[in-house]
């Protein structure tokens, strides 16, 4: 079916490819954006990047910033109404692997949305946002890409030669890798080019991609080549849980549709072209990136706006759907409040444009995800001021233009590095812009900091899996989302603690600045932290990078008795013997100090180095210990259990009767509510 | 509606006059409440007694600390606060009659008469709730199917309001239906206990007719007085959250007694008004 569809469509393909698909009949008006733009020339397209900085110390960033391995061209059309997409897409490949090359693998991620793909049967059986496990095939979720011409300079029509590979599993029907051979390998260092036919079938939104009514979110919808990585090709199926990995290039994307919508993309558009049938081609232009998606609405609102970093101004287009008017100011205090820290804590913004999309109604689905250059939000109509999601996501989106858009890793093998990374920004981030302990939450005295959120996820799923696991390979979607995001996010704060802030900051700069525009690992990202912290944390690494053990310390007990106990209480001074016996619970080992509080106020300070599973701490003073607290400055994140981190003497009982109070007070008027029914 | 207001009024007085049954069901209310409470309380006892981390709880709300406290295995007692609410429900059914009786014959009952009069109408009652929940199966329907269509709105609609405002408007009419029921039912309490009617269908039928007869009147003192609970939850919900300081605990609790008294006052004012309006408008002008 699939190769009669092929032999139909191809020769119709082959002569809108020639004639330059999307762009006749047009020639009405014109306008051009002189953006800062960038000049695709071959020299740059061939010129290695600027040497990053092995230190913390950076110098201007110069074009080209990243080595430019793919050179895409695409002119697509859409098609609204059928919400399909017909495009002819040309592929510079530069073959800098040092190796001859003749197999190459592409992406076909729209494929993904198909009942017996690999992804949606992960979906089905564990599921994955905004979908969950077992849930029904919906039809309107269908989606597809269909190469109907594959052709190579100088090799012919290779059409014929495409067959699907699954690298990751023995799912026959999953097609979305397919794999070409070449008649003839690409010697080191040369360039090959590639003439591909599509057709893209959009699914109704989901996981971040597809239509709702007439808003479009065009994300991972054209054949995208693997990566070239640590000596093979890198190129992944869709999964449930895992998100993308491409390499760095540029992007010249002409996109045809009806002319009363307002489109977004990644990158600068340079040109509008009005045509005489109630159409238009807009044209974006980017370099020095890895992924090219875009948007299109007759609905969006484009909120322009700028700011002013250290390396020059951005532009700001915030695409705004209707209703959401209430969140415009929020989502731009957010964006640049994530824009001056990330300035100012790694280094400037090197582009010069950044889109926010901010879904309509009922598309929440391609809301809260990262492309360079364009990131979309997420808010409803009425979401109150002091419920920061909207503020989170844009803060989190922005990040991800620091990890994943310039230090691209590998998100199918190390979900931690971008995502865990980026929540670990997000939870700094959101303190600086809303103040620390209430981040995330402050309404009408309800309190939730970004941090606590983070930790709360990890407490859901603490020792599933560890960070370093293949995103698909997690226990379950949960797993996946509360150990990438929420225990890396806490396994840092934790690592904060150990090496101080100033000293985390840098570490994570010198990363940044070392490896920006390449593909780090994990070990990478860890040796750099025990470079920049002069110290070897492989031990803490182990157990929370690698490992799956628990951290749990309680206090077991805080006693006094007299020393003289034997002897008749007298008057005057009295010498105690003070005791306090902490426990190490958990598995994971990690020295830890304990602040003994004293009857007379006075505090004393004890470090255990956790290796046995229990010590006691034993003062004779003439003062009665009254608590003990481990991680006294409450930087150990990572602890499960942070009620039995300290105990008193004395009973506290005040947050014992508030909450007494409120339960009692909601069970009372439960029951009266009831009680209207008799 | 003035005749509505007279009834209202003069239910107030009734009310007034009768309040040890407001304070009797109030204190009856908040015991078997502060009992199923305990398993709870004694539960986060062992996790929060002598740890400084539960100070956060104290000073502020936050939200985390208190997460983090409902995901330890140690903390339970939702068993006894979910079986309260269905034995105060058991109570008021067999403290209905008692009640009913009380206001009509505006005066104190011992507790032997009370209790007799409550047994003497319980299985009436017990019948008539049955037909309650019966018809509340279409309301509940009704509901299910706004809920439905405002969720599609809301997913479909490009209008991100669109699907609220239905929700929004479904609800309020179901609630008035509700109400109206309600009130259907409570008349034929009241007649129950006027004219000791055996037949729970008699009573239905005839409080239909009178309710459809007197709709305006009736349902105007009622849901004037329905209103008027809502509206004094939510302004003692307003001054909690805004003025009253997180470590005022004694504060919250009076705030929240205060307003859980009125809003069981004005439960029983209702019924202290259709009385007063069966007196005066059924027994002084016989209806049929
Ligand atoms: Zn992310």
């Amino acid at each position: 079916m699939r190769s009669r569809a092929f032999s139909v469509l191809l020769p119709l393909l082959a002569v809108a490819a020639a004639s330059g698909l999307g762009l006749a009949a047009r020639q009405e008006t014109q306008t051009t954006r002189p953006a800062r733009a960038v000049k695709l020339t071959p020299q740059q397209q061939t010129a290695p990047p600027a040497a990053p900085s092995p230190t913390a110390a950076s110098a201007p960033l110069q074009r080209p910033f990243s080595v430019r391995v793919v050179a895409y061209q695409i002119d697509a059309r859409l098609n609204p109404s059928r919400k399909t997409i017909d495009a002819v897409e040309t592929l510079r490949y530069h073959n800098l692997t040092g190796q001859p090359l003749d197999t190459f693998p592409f992406h076909l991620y729209l494929n993904a949305f198909q009942p017996q793909s690999t992804f949606m049967t992960e979906v089905n059986q564990m599921g994955t946002r905004g979908t969950g496990s077992g849930s029904a095939w919906n039809p309107a979720h269908f989606g597809s890409i269909t190469v109907s011409s594959f052709q190579v300079e100088g090799m012919g029509d290779l059409t014929g030669q495409m067959r699907f590979i699954h690298p990751d599993d023995a799912n026959a029907n999953d097609r979305t890798v397919f794999e070409v051979k070449l008649p003839h390998p690409v010697p080191p260092n040369e360039w090959v080019t590639f003439h591909i036919a599509f057709h893209d079938q959009l699914p109704e939104v989901m996981e971040r991609t597809g239509y709702k009514r007439d808003f479009f979110m065009v994300g991972q919808w054209f054949p995208k080549v693997g990566v070239w990585w640590q000596g093979a090709w890198n190129c992944h199926q869709f999964h449930a849980n895992s998100e993308f990995f491409a390499d760095f290039g540029t992007y010249l994307v002409r996109i045809t549709l009806p002319s009363n919508y307002v489109v977004g993309a990644v990158g600068d558009e340079i040109s509008t072209v009005q045509d005489l049938h109630g159409s238009k081609t807009v044209t974006f232009q980017a370099a020095d990136v890895h992924d090219f998606a875009w948007t299109a609405s007759p609905h969006f609102r484009d909120v322009e706006d700028s700011w002013a970093g250290s390396a020059g101004l951005v532009h700001i287009h915030l695409l705004m759907s209707p209703g959401h008017e209430s969140s415009t100011a929020r989502y731009l205090h957010a964006l640049k409040g994530a824009m001056a820290y990330f300035d100012r804590a790694y280094d400037p913004y090197p582009y010069d444009t950044i889109t926010v999309v901010d879904p309509p109604n009922g598309a929440m689905d391609a809301g809260g995800m990262e492309y360079p250059t364009l990131i979309t939000a997420g808010t409803t109509w009425w979401v109150p001021a002091g419920i920061r999601e909207p503020e989170m996501v844009v803060v989190h989106e922005f990040g991800h233009q620091y990890w994943y858009g310039m230090v691209a890793t590998n998100e199918f093998e190390d979900a931690w590095l971008d995502e865990g990374i980026n929540s670990y920004s997000e939870v700094k981030v959101m303190d600086a812009l809303y103040g620390h302990g209430h981040s995330m939450i402050d309404f009408h005295g309800l309190t939730l900091d970004d941090a606590e959120e983070q930790r709360l996820s990890y407490l859901s799923l603490p020792d599933t899996d560890p960070l370093t696991r293949f995103a698909w390979q997690f226990m379950n979607s949960n797993a996946y989302g509360a150990i990438s995001y929420g225990k890396t996010a806490t396994v840092l704060l934790t690592l904060e603690g150990m090496i101080g802030r100033q000293t985390m900051q840098r570490a994570l700069r010198t990363y940044f600045l070392r490896y920006r525009f390449t593909h780090p690992t994990g070990a990478d990202f860890l040796s750099t932290i025990n470079q920049v912290a002069d110290r070897n944390l492989d031990p803490y690494f182990d157990q929370a990078v690698s490992g799956t053990s628990i951290l749990d310390y309680e206090v077991l007990s805080v006693d006094w008795s007299r020393v003289d106990w034997w002897t008749p209480r007298r008057k005057g001074r009295q010498l105690y013997d003070d005791t306090v016996l902490i426990h190490r619970k958990g598995d994971f080992v990690l020295p830890v100090r304990v602040r003994i509080r004293f009857d007379d106020g006075k505090t004393v300070d004890a470090q255990w180095n956790g290796r046995d599973r229990w010590v006691r701490l034993s003062y004779v003073r003439p003062d009665r210990v009254v608590s003990a607290e481990i991680d006294p400055g409450h930087e150990v994140w990572l602890d499960r259990d942070m009620f039995n981190n300290s105990r008193t003497t004395d009973f506290q009982g005040l947050a014992i009767g508030k909450l007494a109070v409120y339960c009692q007070f909601l069970d009372q008027w439960a029951a009266q509510l009831l009680s209207w029914l008799t | 509606m003035p005749k509505g207001t007279r009834a209202a009024s003069a239910g107030f007085g009734l009310l007034f006059r009768r309040q040890y049954l407001l304070w009797w069901i109030f204190a009856v209310n908040f015991v078997l409440a502060a009992m199923a409470t305990l398993p709870f309380a004694a539960s986060i006892t062992g996790v929060m007694g002598h740890s400084l981390y539960s100070n956060r709880i104290v000073t502020g709300f936050d939200l985390g600390v208190l997460t983090e406290l409902l995901m330890r295995p140690q903390v339970h007692g939702g068993g006894s606060l979910t079986l309260f609410p269905l034995i105060f429900f058991v109570f008021m059914l067999l403290a209905e009659g008692g009640i009913l009786l009380a206001y009509r014959q505006d005066r104190r009952l011992a507790t032997g008469e009370f209790f007799g009069a409550g047994g003497k109408y319980f299985w009436r009652f017990v019948r008539l709730v049955l037909c309650l929940l019966v018809l509340l199966v279409p309301i509940l329907l009704a509901w299910h199917a706004v809920s439905g269509w405002s969720d599609r709105l809301a997913a479909d609609s490009p209008n991100p309001l669109a699907g609220f405002r239905v929700e929004l408007a479904g609800g309020i009419v179901l609630l008035l239906v509700f109400l109206a029921l309600r009130l259907w039912f409570d008349m034929a309490q009241v007649r129950m206990v006027a004219s000791d009617e055996r037949s729970v269908l008699r009573a239905l039928r005839w409080s239909f007719g009178t309710t459809v007869r007197h709709f305006g009147s009736l349902y105007w003192l009622f849901l004037r007085i329905s209103v008027a609970a809502w509206v004094e939850l939510a302004l003692i919900f307003w001054i909690w959250m805004d003025y009253v300081p997180h470590e005022h605990m004694g504060l919250s609790f009076l705030l929240g007694q205060i307003g859980l008294l009125l809003w069981l006052a004005a439960r029983l004012w209702q019924r202290a008004g259709e009385t007063v309006w069966y007196a005066r408008r059924v027994e002084t002008v016989p209806s049929s």
